[in-house]
């Protein structure tokens, strides 16, 4: 496609033209040149700066997560800690129920040993502290068992800790209450004298321990689900 | 040695406008912006919205002009800012449509005997369409081939001849009304 003659003349004409520019326009260009060179400093230390920071941050991350994974560990340890403080309280307990209740029959008998001292005469009185010692020993005989039975008890307790950290409670509980409850009524038709306050102090005593249980059960409980709950927030 | 000395001259001023020194920056300003708005006009009709475009190129100039190897004519890079400049701008003002003839294009003969003034020249220019008058100022004023606009302007070759042809056939209409015109008179 060549060029005609009306082509090249306005080429020519149009080359040579010069338009005359306000004389506001090298201000607005001066303004302008200025407002973008501001920016144009050396801002290479916060490009730096801003590296370090997130090179940082990130490691900071990084250990972190590793620290939350060991600290979940603590947490599962820590979930199953209470059930077991809470069976070694119970039968420390009962075993010093029991104790006590041993005891409280031997001062009984010994006191009655002395009442009748004091009253018959020292035939009789022989006889009796033969009876009484006999009486005792076989208390104490009767008693041994009961013991022996709760020390085992404990044991196989324990051993079911050890075997699974992951038993639940309310088993646990259900499998020592009836030995609990047998033990007390061996030892009440073994002592047939039982101050009925002592008891009923004791028997409050052991509703407490109920309701303690059932707090620490609660709060067992809600540790357990935050515990699930972390846990899964930290799969995801 | 007027030229070497001339070349020695514009390459120090170049230095200097580089290391944003804004007296160097004005000079050049000064030199080349009467030719520029000129270029402009060839574009845009208003003269106001063509400074504010000679403007934005000048500050593209000044910006990039550690980019120039100083090896080609220094007016001709400028120039050369300035038509991109004008392109993208009348672009960002309205859609330009650049539509292919299917019909193909045709050779449009002009007068011969015919002279214009450049306000006439400007006003025939004025009167096409964008599009036409992109191609046409670019083939017939910039010099560039077909092939050139049509990368330029990410068009095919075919549409830029196609629409410089429609540009032709216009401006033949025109300049046979502008005739018509002088004859009355």
């Amino acid at each position: 496609m060549k060029k005609s003659v009306i082509e090249k003349q306005i080429k020519e004409k149009l080359a040579t033209r010069e338009f005359t520019p306000s004389p506001a326009s090298w201000d607005r260009l001066d303004a302008m040149l200025t407002v973008t060179e501001k920016p144009k400093r050396n801002f290479k230390w916060v490009y730096f700066a801003a590296s370090v920071l997130g090179f940082l941050l990130i490691s900071s991350l990084y250990f972190n997560q590793n620290q939350k994974e060991i600290a979940i560990r603590k947490n599962d340890i820590v979930v199953n800690e209470p059930k077991i403080v809470l069976k070694k309280k119970f039968d420390s307990t009962a075993l010093y129920s029991s104790k006590k209740l041993i005891s409280k029959s031997l001062v009984l008998e010994s006191h009655e040993v002395e009442k009748t001292s004091n009253e018959s005469n020292n035939s009789y009185v022989s006889v009796k502290t033969v009876n009484l010692l006999t009486h005792l020993e076989e208390t104490q005989e009767q008693q041994i068992p009961i013991i022996n039975q709760i020390i085992n008890q404990k044991a196989e307790q324990q051993v079911v800790l050890r075997k699974s950290k992951y038993v639940n409670v309310d088993e646990l509980l259900a499998s020592v209450d009836p030995l609990s409850k047998k033990k007390n009524s061996s030892i009440l038709q073994s002592n047939v004298v039982v101050n009925s306050n002592e008891l009923l102090s004791q028997v409050d005593g052991e509703l407490e321990l109920s309701f303690r249980e059932k707090a620490l059960k609660v709060v067992n409980q809600k540790i357990k689900t935050a515990t699930v709950a972390l846990s899964n927030r930290n799969s995801e | 040695m007027k030229v070497i000395n001339l070349h020695q001259e514009e390459n120090e001023i170049i230095d200097l406008a580089v290391a944003n020194n804004r007296q160097a920056q004005q000079r050049i300003y000064a030199k080349f912006s009467p030719k520029m708005l000129s270029v402009c006009r060839q574009y845009i009709k208003d003269v106001h919205i063509a400074e504010d475009v000679m403007i934005t190129a000048f500050m593209k100039v000044f910006v990039n002009l550690s980019q120039f190897e100083k090896k080609g004519s220094f007016e001709g890079w400028i120039r050369r800012i300035m038509i991109n400049e004008c392109i993208s701008g009348i672009r960002a003002y309205k859609k330009v449509n650049f539509i292919e003839d299917s019909n193909g294009y045709e050779e449009i003969e002009y007068e011969t005997d015919l002279q214009f003034s450049v306000e006439d020249i400007q006003s025939l220019i004025d009167s096409l369409p964008d599009g036409y008058k992109i191609v046409f100022n670019l083939f017939v004023i910039e010099g560039y081939k077909h092939k050139e606009i049509a990368t330029m302007l990410g068009i095919t070759e075919g549409t830029s001849k196609s629409q410089f042809s429609q540009a032709r056939k216009m401006l033949k209409s025109q300049i046979e009304i502008l005739k018509n015109r002088e004859k009355n008179y």
